[in-house]
């Protein structure tokens, strides 16, 4: 490194944001499915969740909307 | 651009005080109904319609929700810059009309808590509920992301144009810079989203469709093209309550120079042609109810064309076609005196016709049912007209209150 050279270290929230919108991803999905098994089936087992199976389901794929909040708000400081 | 938010005249105060009156009137009458009951509505599943006027008026404030993101979504999909100054106001229309509507549809189930209880706690796939519930929080919820991502560089540059409310204004903007890189960024993504809407917006009124088009034991609803045709008539409505809205912002405000007439005039010419399609299907739907239908269909087309429903019908039919020949002459035989007075007359007979159509199609078939149920009489109670004229004062409030806070027309655009 030449001597006078700062080199700026990222934010911890730009490293993070892949995971963070994979997690968001995985999340949503988990719950969308969750939730649309829960109404498909009425047996406890194969219906994950079988009450507030329709809310679930609706949160997860509502959540979907926070991954262009997350691309946009997460961003490197200049 | 901002004056709506800087000053504050009579008239405003006026309409404050007419809204505030109306919805303390609908809170009074939506109270009397979840204590007392449908009796007070008029509504009857024994005799009677079971469905009346506030599912037309859900329908009718769903297909207004159409055009929103439909019209900004076009607008940066296909490069319509000319439409730019007109796409905050239309997505401001969902904004208002999705809540408004799941107001009506509360309202229409009579005990509003033990309906979104019951829908969330045990709703199955199969039920049209859950897909209402569904497709409008999915699309409700991303309108809301992609208008709020569409503004926040106005509200960033709000906090310099109103010193008072700086705060608030930094605030809600959530650390955006105005810079170039941060508008590209936006600018991708909200192009990808306005992509992903596109067909959300489709299924929500297709959903509609489907709630009145899989009913195999009504007459008049049972239809394999329910669904395009509640997209057709949604999108007309929904074209014709922008024309409204802008033309009265226009006129209100002295937004000539924003507003520019080209807009209008091609927003005129699409409704115009979307008016014809509608036109078609209604003739083709009339046409196979007449005909050859069964007996049920052969009633419902009775009472709609000769029989009680004919002092509604027909005046309806006379609205909706002048609305349509007015912008068809004002586009073209009279193209070169343009007039946006008769473009915003024709998209008011339009909408009121449209109104009244989604009156007929949920009444008759409702009066008129294939089980042996005695058949009985219904119009609409003057709880129901205040639960009606409830959800437009909720509608418009919200929309003056966003006028009060946040540019209508993007800064950016009315700069250039």
């Amino acid at each position: 490194m030449e001597q006078g050279v700062v080199v700026a270290k990222e934010r911890p929230a730009v490293r993070v944001k892949p995971y963070l919108i994979f997690s968001n991803v995985v999340i949503s999905a988990t719950l969308t499915i969750a939730g649309l098994l829960g109404m498909i089936f009425t047996n406890r087992v194969a219906g994950v969740i079988y009450e507030w199976s329709t809310l679930v389901w609706i949160l997860g794929l509502v959540s979907f909307w926070l991954i262009p909040l997350e691309i946009l708000f997460i961003k490197p400081s200049r | 651009m901002i004056t709506p938010v800087t000053k504050t005249g009579v008239a405003f105060y006026f309409l404050a005080a007419l809204l505030a009156v109306t919805l303390a009137w609908f809170i009074y009458s939506a109270m009397s109904q979840i204590i007392q009951g449908h009796q007070l509505s008029g509504l009857s599943t024994h005799a009677g319609a079971a469905w009346g006027l506030l599912p037309a008026n859900i329908v009718f404030l769903i297909g207004v929700s159409h055009v929103g993101i439909g019209v900004s979504a076009a607008t940066r999909l296909l490069s319509l810059s000319y439409l730019k100054p007109y796409t905050r106001i239309a997505e401001m229309l969902t904004i208002v009309c999705l809540p408004a509507a799941v107001v009506a549809i509360a309202m229409d189930v009579g005990r509003p808590e033990v309906f979104i209880f019951n829908v969330m706690r045990w709703g199955r796939i199969n039920s049209p509920f859950v897909w209402s519930a569904t497709v409008i929080s999915v699309y409700f919820s991303g309108s809301m992301v992609y208008l709020y991502l569409s503004l926040r560089r106005d509200i960033a540059n709000m906090a310099h144009l109103v010193p008072k409310r700086a705060g608030l204004y930094r605030f809600l903007s959530l650390g955006y810079k105005d810079t170039e890189d941060e508008n590209q960024r936006h600018e991708r993504v909200l192009w990808w989203l306005a992509l992903i809407i596109v067909p959300i917006m489709v299924s929500v009124h297709s959903v509609y469709g489907l709630i009145f088009g899989l009913q195999g034991s009504r007459p008049g609803w049972y239809n394999p093209f329910q669904a395009p045709y509640f997209v057709l008539g949604a999108i007309v409505s929904g074209f014709a309550t922008l024309i409204l809205v802008a033309a009265l912002l226009r006129w209100l405000f002295r937004w000539q120079e924003f507003l520019k007439p080209v807009a209008i005039r091609n927003l005129g010419r699409f409704l115009s042609w979307m008016t014809l399609f509608y036109i078609y299907f209604l003739i083709a739907e009339i046409l196979t109810m007449s005909y050859n239908a069964p007996a049920a269909e052969k009633t419902i087309s009775y009472v709609l064309l000769r029989g009680n429903f004919a002092p509604i019908f027909w005046p309806a039919m006379v609205l909706l076609v002048s609305g349509y020949f007015m912008l068809f002459f004002n586009q073209t035989v009279f193209r070169h005196r343009f007039s946006i007075g008769i473009t915003t007359l024709g998209a008011l007979l339009i909408n009121i016709s449209l109104y009244i159509t989604r009156y007929l199609i949920v009444v008759p078939s409702g009066l008129n049912p294939l089980l042996p149920y005695p058949k009985g009489s219904y119009s609409p109670t003057l709880v129901e007209w205040s639960i009606v004229l409830g959800t437009f004062a909720f509608a418009i409030a919200v929309y003056i209150a966003f006028l009060k806070l946040f540019p209508i027309v993007e800064l950016h655009h009315s700069e250039k």
